[in-house]
Parts: structure tokens; C-alpha cells; sequence
């Protein structure tokens, strides 16, 4: 299929997909505790939110937290990433524990850095810099183990300083890994972000979602789940646009 | 892997070294940091969480979580690799909804609990449902990719021997698969885990996840720490038990399962 007959097919089942859900809705055919309201009413609830304005304070927090995490992370997740390409007897004994920093459960650490830091952003913003980080430091590592020793031997003999090896050859060499990294690493630090409001907070999207669950509030729950699921898709595809321009420009 | 010496494949090819290692290094850095006040230290955790589980008030928390994520993770990496075979086999279908599928799989799953609830009710078929959703698009993205990747070379070469349909798939398409089926496998079992305890934090008296929060709040910090560190410990001892079956399957090339996930 051609381009833009991709396009036509997704826009027809996104639309369709809503169309027949919206339908069912109305026919009385869905029960009112799965889907509240119709899709619209939904859309319209999320749209009277943003008019009387309750919305924005709680967007402020989470993105001050995302921004402050994700900058975090970028440091922290850098340092340990070229430490471990350093060390890479260390890296190469860690490497099946390196790889299961995915596996561990991020979020549970939460409570634990609740009892260390009390209630407020520091918890929430350490949570989601420590599951931002993990994607940064084993694409750094392994992006800069993959540049190939003939490059580095063309800066020895070239003399450059360690800064110059760094600017000019190890971080464009890297670039793909690097870069992708840094999309994970944003999209985790937004996820830790999500997840601790949602488990214990007073303000954020995933506070919204939370209190609006536990106080039975349907209409508000159902839209700003849709709203997340959004910010999420225009967040995934906007990094990957970003991922793709940086990939040519290098490439 | 360019710059390793002959003690770095000793010591990467012996799965005993890397993990002893990274427990000595954990329990050395938790020693440390229990220097704080608030911090316990790891033999007063230990001490703590195997009282609670000598008395029993532990152990059904723990096979509740543990049964809740194996089953979660059997219906969700069954949905995975049927839709991830039936998208890696088509061209068309992946065009259209496999961009989509990516997104998707990004958005944070804690926030869709709450819909999982309205449509299960509130109990552990909720969670195990949840868990499900959480390993489903890992499982699924990876298949594809493993799908994608059989050979038609491969693929006609079966055809010159007249292999019957069976065989291509057992000699075929098995094995070309089998190396992304296990990445995706490993993923969706971590995954599942994490989920289980999530979904527990969230709502509900059984599991692991709850007890997290029971102990935050009788400020139990050693039974804390314990209970955090053994969902840990289970987590990645499953991780790297299928690492090294994966490693075996990919015959030691690990480089693009580390920048795919």
C-alpha cells in the first residue's frame, strides 16, 4: 500500500473504532459501569475540564517532574553509561544483571523513598530518574563499545584530547544508541512520573486518574485516562520523529 | 564487544561470577546506605521478612502474587503471539497497525487499571487481566519482529526438500523465531511481576503489592526493604535465567536485544 493509503486505512479504523463504540453507547448496548457515557460525552467532559481551567496546575506538576527526572536522569545515566564503558571487564561480568535493571519493579521503590524523603516532589521525581536513567546507561555503554577501534585509533593519531575523542568520534559513532537512549529514558521518567502520582500524590495527570477512581467520579476517570493515553501517543511519536531527524542529520 | 580481554570472557561466560558479584555489590552499597537512620540493614530485613513468613503471614501474599502473574503473563503472551504472528506475517497489517501498536505499548498501564476494573470487578480476576495487558504488547512486538525475520530463502529452500507444512513450521520458522519469542518472553514475565505487585499496590488485601503498603504504613521498614527486595530478587532471577537461554538460542550475539529494549 502506498503511503497515503496507510494513512487513509488508519484514520478509517481510528475513526471507525470510536464511530462503533460510540454507537453501541448510545443503543444503550454497552453497561454504563464499563463505558459511563458515549465517547463524545467523554471528549467533551475532557474539554469542559480544560475550559474551567482545573486542568492546568496538574499539568504544570507533571511535566516540572518529568523535566526535572528526565534532566537528572540525562547526567546521572551518561556518567554511569561511560563508566561502565570504562570498566568493561566489570560491564561484561554485570551484563545479565545490567540487562534485568528492566525487570526490576521501579515503582515499588516508591514507598521506600517515601519513608526516606517524606511526602512532596523529591520521591516521585527520584522514582522516575532512577527508571529514566536505566535506558540511558546501557544504550551509552553499549553504544560506545560498539564504536569500532579503527575510529579511535584515527583520533590517537590525530591527538585529540579526550574531550575532542568524545564530541567528534565516541558520542556521532554512538549517536543511534545514544539518541534512542535518551527517547526511552524520556518516555520512563514520564511513566515513573505517571505511576508514583497515581499511587500516592496530591497533584499531576496521574493523581487526576487516581482520586477520580477512589471517589467513584466516571466521567472525569474515563476522560483523562483518554487524555494520558494522547499525551503519551503525540510524547511516543513526537520522540520518534525527533529520533528519525537526529538519525539523518548524523547519518 | 571489541575491547575485551581473555578475563572478561571468562568471567561473561560463567552466569556464577556476574551474579555473585552483583548481590556482593548491592549488599556492600545497602550496608552503606544503612548508615542512615531510616535505612535498615540487610540482615535486620532478612531477619524481618523470614519471621513473617516462619509465621505464615506472608507466604499466601506471595503465592497470590506469584500465581496471579504466571497466569496473567500464560493469557497475555498467548494474545501476544498469536497477533504478533499473525503481523509479522503480513505486510498490510503491519503498515497500518503497527505504528499504533508501538504507541500503545508506551502508554503508562498503571493508569488503565482502573478500566480493567470497571470491566472485571474488583478482584484478582482484575489483576491477573491487568497483567495480561502488561506483558501482551512486549510478547507481540517482539514475535513480529522474530516473524518478520524468517527467511525466504530459508522458506524455499523447505519447499525444494518438499517439506511438508509441519515441518516448515518445526525446521523453519521455529528457529528463526525462537531467539525474539524468548526476548519477548523474558520482557513479558518482568513485566508481568512488576504488574502483579502494581496492580496490588493499587487496590485490593492479597499479594505482595499490598503488603508493601501495610508495612510503609505500621513504619515496618525492615519487612519494607525485605518484601521490595524479594519481588527484586524473583524478578531478576527469572530475568537471567532466560538471558542465558536467550544467549544460547542468539549464539552469544546479545548487542540488538540490548538497544531494542
Amino acid at each position: 500500500m502506498s503511503r497515503l493509503a496507510v494513512r487513509l486505512t488508519q484514520l478509517v479504523v481510528l475513526v471507525g473504532g470510536f464511530g462503533f463504540v460510540e454507537a453501541l453507547a448510545r443503543a444503550g448496548k454497552i453497561r454504563t459501569t464499563v463505558l459511563p457515557a458515549p465517547p463524545s460525552k467523554l471528549f467533551r467532559t475532557l474539554w469542559d475540564e480544560f475550559a474551567a481551567g482545573a486542568i492546568w496546575p496538574h499539568l504544570g506538576a507533571t511535566a516540572m517532574r518529568v523535566g526535572t527526572a528526565f534532566g537528572l536522569a540525562l547526567v546521572v545515566g551518561f556518567a554511569i553509561g561511560i563508566a561502565l564503558w570504562k570498566l568493561p571487564v566489570l560491564a561484561s561480568a554485570l551484563e545479565p544483571l545490567l540487562a534485568s535493571l528492566y525487570a526490576v519493579p521501579w515503582l515499588a521503590f516508591y514507598p521506600v523513598l517515601l519513608v526516606l524523603m517524606g511526602l512532596g516532589n523529591g520521591p516521585m521525581i527520584v522514582t522516575a530518574m532512577i527508571l529514566g536513567l536505566v535506558p540511558l546507561a546501557l544504550n551509552t555503554y553499549i553504544g560506545f563499545s560498539e564504536v569500532g577501534t579503527i575510529l579511535l585509533k584515527v583520533g590517537r593519531v590525530n591527538h585529540l584530547s579526550p574531550r575532542q575523542t568524545l564530541v567528534k568520534i565516541l558520542l556521532p559513532a554512538a549517536s543511534p544508541y545514544v539518541v534512542s537512549g535518551m527517547k526511552l529514558g524520556f518516555l520512563y521518567a514520564y511513566l515513573g512520573v505517571i505511576g508514583t502520582e497515581f499511587l500516592q500524590s496530591s497533584q499531576g495527570l496521574g493523581f487526576l486518574v487516581s482520586t477520580s477512581f477512589f471517589f467513584f467520579q466516571d466521567l472525569k476517570l474515563y476522560a483523562y485516562i483518554l487524555f494520558i493515553v494522547a499525551i503519551t501517543l503525540v510524547l511516543f511519536y513526537g520522540l520518534d520523529q525527533a529520533e528519525q531527524w537526529i538519525g539523518r542529520r548524523f547519518a | 564487544m571489541t575491547r575485551r580481554g581473555a578475563l572478561a570472557r571468562l568471567i561473561a561466560a560463567s552466569p556464577v561470577v556476574g551474579v555473585l558479584l552483583g548481590l556482593v555489590l548491592t549488599t556492600a552499597a545497602w550496608y552503606v546506605a544503612s548508615l542512615h537512620e531510616l535505612v535498615p540493614a540487610p540482615h535486620n530485613s532478612v531477619r524481618a521478612t523470614y519471621r513473617k513468613f516462619a509465621t505464615g503471614e506472608l507466604t499466601p501474599h506471595f503465592v497470590w502474587t506469584m500465581r496471579a502473574s504466571f497466569q496473567g503473563f500464560a493469557i497475555g503472551a498467548g494474545f501476544g503471539v498469536v497477533v504478533g504472528l499473525a503481523l509479522g506475517a503480513s505486510y498490510r497489517l503491519r503498515q497500518v497497525f503497527a505504528e499504533g501498536i508501538y504507541g500503545l505499548a508506551s502508554v503508562p498501564k498503571l493508569i488503565l487499571y482502573p478500566l480493567v476494573i470497571a470491566v472485571f470487578g474488583l478482584g484478582v480476576a482484575s489483576e491477573i487481566a491487568f497483567v495480561a495487558l502488561s506483558c501482551f504488547f512486549l510478547v507481540l512486538i517482539n514475535t513480529m519482529i522474530g516473524a518478520q525475520e524468517v527467511s525466504l530463502v530459508l522458506l524455499k529452500v523447505g519447499r525444494a526438500y518438499n517439506l511438508s507444512r509441519w515441518q516448515t513450521l518445526a525446521k523453519v520458522f521455529l528457529p528463526s523465531i525462537a531467539p525474539s519469542l524468548v526476548t519477548g518472553l523474558r520482557l513479558g514475565l518482568s513485566m508481568a511481576l512488576v504488574h502483579a505487585v502494581l496492580a496490588e499496590m493499587t487496590i485490593g488485601n492479597d499479594g505482595l503489592g499490598t503488603r508493601i503498603w501495610f508495612t510503609y504504613r505500621d513504619l515496618d521498614v525492615a519487612s519494607l526493604y525485605g518484601i521490595v527486595f524479594l519481588v527484586v530478587i524473583v524478578g531478576v532471577t527469572g530475568n537471567v535465567l532466560l538471558w542465558y537461554l536467550e544467549k544460547r538460542l542468539r549464539g552469544g550475539d546479545m548487542k540488538r536485544v540490548w538497544a531494542a529494549t
